[in-house]
């Protein structure tokens, strides 16, 4: 596959298109970056972006937080990208990395703030300060979603984040993201929507 | 009320990210200029602790300096950093202990100095932001890169 091609279709088409997961192939887009080819970096980028946002995003971190988790998550690929050769893997180890960088971030956060207000920035908490989401557009469209979403319990926030980033991820991806097995990713599902139905339903 | 399927209100959560919360482009463009961080020559130093992991770290009032160590087969690197008025400083110890040329690297910009002959370095006003420390040893000039750390 020529990572032309796929440079081509990134720049054209990033993120809120829907590239098509066939076309991406991880293995030789990691071959060719880890030769030093920026286009096949770029492809990765766009292809995996979405889903790194999510789990960022997940955590409910501010839009600044949420950029620093991502441009460590991708730092890192640089720093392993000749240790992964299974591209099918990619997915799933970039999922786990932002999820670490997030905790990270929430453990230096933690550290320099007076204790008082380790609540409120440790993992989201259940005392959601205003600032915590920012950096939404939150169009009139969506609001009420958006209302009712918020007040879902953080581990329902987080898994709809993932499931539903843009490209959907895979099973694995979403099991490593979460840290739940791949089984029981329907059920939770099927559950966080549920709530959120009755949420919608008792704002309406 | 009118209640829809999961698939359909999965679909509108999926838009409603996609519209108002996409991946900021600047962010994008951060992602894909990381790539130019690639080292080729230098053989990463992994984290092998980190003060700030280690339990009751975060219940210290103040700030304290956080202590680093990286390692790979031929050298260890540790550091304590410090993070005060806006920027960060950096106390480091090479071992087995030698003298090396060392280069602070951060996005933007980077800073040289050396570590004496028994191993020790310092670089201050370097900002709190993403760093590295590479380490240039030995007969053979061998490059050693820590993994990216945050103050």
């Amino acid at each position: 596959m020529s990572t032309g091609a796929l440079a081509q279709r990134t720049r054209s088409g990033c993120l809120v298109s829907i590239v098509p997961v066939t076309d991406f192939d991880a293995t030789t887009s990691l071959l060719a970056a880890s030769m030093g080819e920026q286009r096949a970096w770029d492809a990765i980028v766009g292809q995996y972006s979405g889903l790194v946002w999510a789990v960022a995003r997940g955590y409910r971190l501010a839009a600044p937080d949420a950029a620093d988790v991502f441009q460590a998550t991708w730092l890192r690929l640089v720093e392993h990208l000749g240790d992964i050769r299974d591209g099918s893997r990619l997915g799933a180890w970039l999922a786990t990395t932002a999820k670490h960088e997030a905790l990270a971030l929430m453990r230096r956060n933690s550290r320099h703030v007076p204790t008082a207000d380790i609540d409120v920035l440790g993992g989201g908490g259940r005392n959601t300060s205003t600032s915590v989401d920012d950096g939404l557009l939150r169009t009139e469209e969506h609001s009420a979603l958006w209302r009712a979403f918020g007040k879902l319990s953080d581990s329902c926030q987080r898994l709809l984040r993932v499931i539903f980033a843009d490209p959907a991820p895979s099973y694995a991806e979403t099991s490593a993201a979460l840290d739940i097995p791949v089984g029981s990713i329907g059920p939770t599902r099927a559950r966080c929507l549920s709530n959120l139905q009755a949420l919608l339903g008792a704002l309406a | 009320m009118t209640t829809i399927s999961d698939d359909e209100l999965g679909e509108r959560l999926r838009r409603m990210f996609a519209a108002d919360d996409p991946v900021p482009p600047a962010a994008i463009e951060a992602a894909k200029a990381a790539f130019g961080w690639r080292t080729i020559d230098a053989e990463l130093a992994a984290l092998v602790s980190d003060s700030l992991t280690s339990a009751g770290a975060a219940t210290v009032r103040g700030t304290p300096p956080r202590l680093l160590s990286f390692a790979n087969g031929g050298v260890t690197i540790e550091l304590e950093v410090t993070a005060e008025d806006g920027t960060a400083r950096i106390l480091g110890q090479l071992s087995p202990a030698q003298p090396a040329e060392i280069l602070v690297e951060f996005i933007g910009g980077d800073r040289t100095t050396e570590a004496d002959q028994i191993g020790r370095f310092g670089v201050d006003g370097l900002p709190v932001d993403w760093l590295r420390v590479v380490v240039t040893a030995g007969p053979d000039r061998t490059r050693s890169c820590t993994e990216w750390f945050k103050p």
